[in-house]
């Protein structure tokens, strides 16, 4: 009796810990927060954690637009027609606009959100394009077109395309797509000269680098691209497999945190950057990699017209921070490290993704190095969706190391290094600019490139953003990734390496050539997407765009393999620009 | 017998929905579903949301949640998955289909193999073959799983094409990129490696449970007995020692379900093979509420079910137990 | 027939006999031993600190030499030194690990089997159920879950650190030897000096701690072998597929170097996983002969039969 009675306790124990565990977990203690937000000017207080972080606002205001706005006007290919026959009309243009400005869960409407019409010209196969301003990035829209007839509602596809695309207006339309592979066949009423090549193109999603290298030499794909790493070089040395590295538009840095935290304050910002030795990083790190890279010196831009090359060169120097640190009141404690006033040190979070091996051996590598230089630095690490969709955009870090990509178009740079698009209450906290910079002449000049048709004056602008950058110590630019292809020699032929470097990858395949006779072309991906939809989430995806969406969307401008734009065979001539 | 089996399986009915609830919460509180819905999905209308909610039972009480999840679960009104937003039955039963062929081949030939080497050794106790067994057996179970794996994949597909011009066995996936249909050459073909990662882990378990259940048999009374009635030693290994010598090893062999999808999942990480493994993975990797949680039902049934069986093969095999 | 002496001989110097005749585990003994003083003897043994680089570079992927006795890993470390400390971290977390399941393993296991009844019935339940979980499963389900809940990060630490792996082994660790115990407290419960013990009025907890635990040693001994390796597996699994100690962290475990194995077999790079994964295998193997001959050593059975 008396052991049924204590068993029972027990189990009811047992249920009400799990409970009570349920319970405790989850919600973070809010902490009380001050009623008005504290304007920071600097000089005074800078708000040291992430609490604080809640109540900083600006006061930047967005140059007014003093044009009336541009329009521009495209002529559609009287040849030009989808995979079933159908001509490319003003609707499809149009299609494409409504979609990706007004689809719950769009990605981006940047650009779109600048077109206030699109209309027919004198014939449905002339397009209008009205712009509320001048809109200089325009050659990055309608790039990749939606077929009108394969949606029923243009101002809503969230829906639609969740696992298949039907239409095409490029050399090859999709067959079928499953979880396994995606099958290519030629599209008969491709109006172009560069039609398919060879009859079947399939893609494989391969789980990691050793699976794909150990698929391509035993010969069950014929291409990778996989990401670059050190070792990769050997790991495919095989006589039947040949390569190509060229240098693409992503790179690599180190982006700091300057809304709240130890950055907030800019002595100590800069002088945290001037003692980081990136020369000697870029030796230990990313020369065992690729032994032809080049320290990047233009900052979130690969090297082009509009960057000079020498931006941020010479952003070492050990001795210059420790005299900037000891002219403005710091010491260094009885722990080592750099404390104001008295105070304790400040602690710096450093954080990346776990799993990536490169990272972590920076961070291995650095800590030690800037630790003994005299700054409290500790890694704090989590998974990559922690990493990029928790963490980096509600500014929870003070240093980030990622690798973004550049179009083409230096307009990227305006929604991630603006003023107003720094997540604050102001704006839902929904911007981009997740380093908290604010620097107003940078703003203006960033938002006077975006609508200035001039590429000469845009280029200066931008130059002098990155000067800025430079001084204000936002970034430390490191590396510009490889793009490489792998491909066995004795199964894929013709210009393989063509377009590697491309901001759409690979994208010649219509031209490759089937080598061994068995009439397909096998591609692996590192990536597999989960949907097809172009506009939403799931095209947040380079490997998901690259595979699916690139192939079969017709554009206006393709990107070159030099990064550039060119216009394509879906319009008769250059697009006219009307300045209003 | 009837009464012994309908006992065990009115255990198991309550055991089934407590350890789906503690999943549930263990789940919930792990992996923030909610928090993975918005994050994918930072657009969507507090319609939406509220929908997604009550299909996923994620209300404020936890116990609540649970009831109003099982209702949806029952009745096949199953949630999509957070990312792509795909229907979870389709993808389940296919990585089911999958894992099920691998396991069970990789299981028989395992297991058939395991004991055989086990009577093997057990037939001379302390001899070199006995002690060469069990060093191999220990070497067996020592290295992971990946190590063994990842040794294959290089000898079989990379080093063997080199040698021999073709790959014996592929490396990944169920059949060769651009293949549609059914064909069992092929299946079997891409199955081969993985299923010989997992059966040797299999192999060097059993190998040893079969040695020392059987010695132990033979050295028993009744054996003695038998003996002495002038019966030829293989009879007596045949219809006495194997008989006795495998109550053990099937009740190992049936609460190994669980160790059997634990080796899977580092396999079909390594061959990428799309199997229940691999499933979870990603579906854990990704914080995905709606795509684990059928997953995790499915993996406890199974280890209920398969508990159950031991219970009654043993009962079956031993007929001191059915009179308990 | 003459009056002989025959030499009295007690249980514990025959186990210790029968565990010498197995020349595999004492051969385990000597070699783990030796792995154990390089470890404890680091600040001597290993060359160069955990994240030095041999040389300046080019110091990458360099094969065994004169600077580097196991070769370099891809930004210029020595090995060989972070064998040394990968080893040490993994004994450690083996270790503590294994001590704290067999603590909890014991005590709960003893008193089921002791006490039978409904808690019995519910423990091994519980014990079974989790048992047949798969084990990755389970450890990562629980990993994320123990990560959830703030408020347990300043006993456990956060889900990066060597303490928190330590706590997540535990949790699993003492089933298996909480159902060894009971097993033993069981088979023991009926005998005659337990009986007389019980007829003498001595307490359930002084029966449990003076009678059936010291009786047990030799099944508790094997169990806490089992745990270790065990647990050093099991942070080699969780390091190979990303949850386990943080690569970033300063420190390294003979997980992370037999994970950082995987990329280096295609590459021809042979001495990045040679020698981490035989250390492992080395390790393991050690660890089960011994486990295994304590076993056989300490058996019930052949004590009675021979």
């Amino acid at each position: 009796m008396r052991k049924t009675k204590k068993a029972i306790k027990f189990a009811v124990g047992l249920v009400a810990l799990s409970f009570v565990a349920a319970a405790c977990g989850g919600g973070n203690s809010d902490t009380a927060s001050s009623d008005a937000p504290a304007v920071v000017t600097p000089g005074v207080s800078y708000p040291t954690n992430l609490a604080d972080c809640v109540n900083v606002a600006y006061d930047y205001v967005k140059p007014e637009s003093t044009s009336n706005g541009m329009t521009v006007t495209y002529d559609i290919a009287p040849e030009a027609v989808w995979e079933d026959g159908s001509a490319i009309t003003v609707a499809d243009f149009k299609a494409t606009w409504d979609s990706v400005l007004n689809t719950p869960g769009s990605l981006s409407t940047v650009g779109y959100d600048q077109i206030t019409a699109v209309d027919a010209g004198t014939s449905d196969k002339q397009v209008v394009a009205t712009f509320k301003s001048v809109y200089a990035p325009y050659k990055s829209l309608f790039g990749g077109l939606i077929k009108a007839a394969s949606v029923k509602n243009t101002a809503d596809i969230s829906g639609d395309f969740a696992d298949f695309i039907p239409y095409s207006g490029r050399p090859y339309k999709m067959k079928s797509w499953s979880k396994d592979q995606i099958i290519y066949v030629p599209n008969e009423n491709y109006w172009g000269t560069d039609k398919a090549v060879t009859k079947k193109i399939v893609m494989v999603p391969k789980a990691d680098s050793d699976t794909e290298i150990a698929s391509l030499k035993a010969g069950e794909v014929d291409f990778i691209y996989p990401q670059y790493y050190g070792g990769i070089t050997e790991a495919v040395a095989q006589d039947n497999i040949s390569s190509s590295v060229q240098f693409g538009g992503d790179f690599e840095g180190f982006y700091f945190n300057q809304k709240c935290g130890p950055f907030a304050d800019p002595i100590f910002r800069a002088a945290f950057s001037m003692s980081i030795d990136r020369e000697a990083l870029f030796e230990q790190i990313y020369i065992p990699i690729s032994d032809q890279g080049v320290l990047l010196q233009c900052g979130p831009i690969v090297p082009g017209p509009n960057c000079n090359g020498d931006e941020f060169a010479g952003s070492f120097d050990a001795a210059g921070a420790e005299t900037l640190l000891t002219d403005n009141g710091w010491a260094k404690g009885s722990d080592g490290y750099w404390a104001k006033d008295g105070e304790s040190a400040p602690a710096i979070r450093w954080i990346i993704n776990t799993g990536n091996t490169r990272r972590e051996n920076t961070q291995a590598y650095l800590i030690p190095l800037l630790q003994a230089a005299g700054f409290n630095i500790k890694s704090d690490n989590c998974d990559a969706a922690c990493y990029f969709q928790k963490r980096l955009p509600a500014l929870d870090f003070d240093m980030a190391m990622y690798i973004s990509t550049a179009p083409p178009d230096p307009g990227y740079l305006t929604s991630s290094f603006v003023c107003d698009q720094i997540p604050t209450a102001a704006n839902n906290n929904a911007g981009q600019n997740s380093q908290g910079w604010c620097n107003a002449e940078a703003s203006d000049l960033l938002y006077a490139a975006d609508v200035e048709a001039d590429t000469a004056v845009r280029a200066s602008n931008i130059k002098a953003v990155l000067q800025l950058m430079a001084a204000d110590h936002v970034m430390l630019p490191l590396f510009q990734f490889p793009k490489s292809g792998f491909w066995r020699t004795d199964k894929v032929g013709g210009p393989v390496d063509g377009e590697l470097n491309n901001y759409t990858a690979f994208i010649n395949f219509n031209q490759w050539t089937d080598v061994d006779g068995d009439g397909q072309i096998v591609i692996g991906a590192e990536q597999w997407p989960e949907c097809l939809n172009p506009v939403t989430e799931c095209a947040n995806s380079s490997w998901m765009v690259w595979t699916t969406v690139f192939p079969v969307s017709p554009g206006v401008w393709a990107t070159t393999n030099d990064g550039d734009y060119a216009l394509t065979n879906l319009v008769t001539g250059e697009p006219v620009v009307t300045v209003l | 017998m009837l009464r012994y089996v309908v006992r065990r399986i009115a255990w198991a009915i309550p055991t089934l929905l407590l350890v789906t609830f503690l999943v549930y919460v263990a789940l919930r509180l792990g992996t923030n579903p909610v928090n993975s819905y918005l994050r994918s999905n930072p657009r969507a209308s507090a319609e939406k949301i509220a929908q997604y909610k009550e299909l996923n039972g994620l209300g404020s009480n936890y116990v609540t949640g649970y009831w109003g999840w099982l209702k949806h679960f029952v009745t096949l009104d199953w949630p999509r998955s957070i990312k792509g937003s795909r229907e979870v039955l389709p993808a389940l039963k296919d990585a089911l289909a999958n894992s099920l062929r691998l396991g069970a081949a990789a299981t028989v030939v395992g297991v058939v193999i395991g004991l055989g080497i086990g009577v093997f050794a057990a037939l001379r106790p302390g001899g070199r073959r006995d002690v060469t067994v069990n060093t191999a057996a220990f070497i067996g179970i020592s290295i992971p799983p990946y190590i063994s794996a990842i040794l294959l994949q290089l000898l079989f597909a990379v080093y063997w094409s080199r040698w021999f011009g073709h790959t014996l066995f592929p490396t990944s996936g169920v059949y060769p990129p651009g293949h549609s249909g059914f064909n069992a050459v092929l299946m079997a073909k891409h199955m081969a490696l993985p299923m010989i990662v997992v059966a040797i882990q299999i192999i060097a378990v059993y190998s040893r449970y079969m040695r020392s259940s059987l010695l132990d048999v033979m050295n028993s009374d009744y054996m003695r007995t038998a003996r002495s009635k002038g019966i030829s030693e293989s009879q007596i290994l045949i219809r006495h020692g194997m008989r006795n010598a495998l109550i053990p090893v099937v009740t190992i062999a049936a609460l190994d379900v669980g160790s059997i999808v634990g080796g899977l999942i580092i396999t079909e990480n390594i061959f990428d093979y799309p199997g229940m493994g691999l499933y979870f993975l990603r579906a854990f990797n990704d914080g995905d509420f709606p795509l684990m949680m059928p997953w995790m039902v499915l993996i406890v049934a199974s280890i209920l079910l398969f508990n159950l069986i031991a219970d009654v093969t043993y009962a079956w095999l031993d007929p001191r137990i059915r009179l308990e | 027939m003459s009056d002989v002496e025959l030499p009295t001989i007690s249980p514990r110097r025959m186990a210790l006999k029968r565990f010498v005749s197995h020349k595999a585990a004492v051969a385990s003994c000597v070699v783990l031993g030796l792995f154990i003083l390089v470890v404890v003897l680091s600040p001597i043994t290993a060359r160069y600190g955990v994240n030095q680089s041999v040389r300046k570079p080019p110091n990458s992927f360099l094969p065994p030499q004169k600077i580097a006795w196991l070769g370099t890993d891809d930004i210029g470390r020595d090995i060989y030194s972070r064998l040394i400390y990968g080893i040490r971290v993994s004994l450690i977390i083996g270790l503590a690990s294994a001590i704290i399941s067999v603590a909890v393993g014991c005590v709960v296991g003893a008193v089921a089997g002791f006490r039978g009844g409904l808690f019995d019935d519910v423990v091994m339940r519980i014990t079974d159920l989790f048992l047949a979980f798969p084990f990755l499963v389970a450890l990562l389900v629980v990993r994320n879950m123990l990560g959830a809940l703030s408020w347990l990060s300043p006993i456990i630490g956060n889900s990066g650190s060597i303490r928190f792996i330590i706590f997540l082994l535990a949790i699993f660790g003492w089933m298996g030897v909480a159902r060894i115990v009971r097993g033993q407290v069981l088979s023991l419960k009926e005998r005659e000096f337990i009986e007389a013990s019980r007829a003498v009025g001595a307490s359930r907890r002084y029966i449990i701690l003076r009678h059936l635990l010291p009786n047990s040693i030799g099944p508790i001994m094997v169990a806490l072998t089992f745990s270790v390796v065990g647990a050093i597996i099991g942070e080699a699994t969780l390091s190979f597929f990303g949850y386990g100690p943080q690569a970033g962290a300063g420190t390294t475990s003979l997980g992370l170097l037999v994970g950082a194995a995987k990329g280096a077999v295609q590459t021809g790079f042979w001495w990045m996983a040679v020698f981490p994964c035989a250390a492992l295998v080395i390790i393991s193997l050690c660890i089960n002969f011994i486990g295994d001959a304590l076993r056989d050593a300490t058996d019930p059975r052949l004590e009675m039969g021979q």
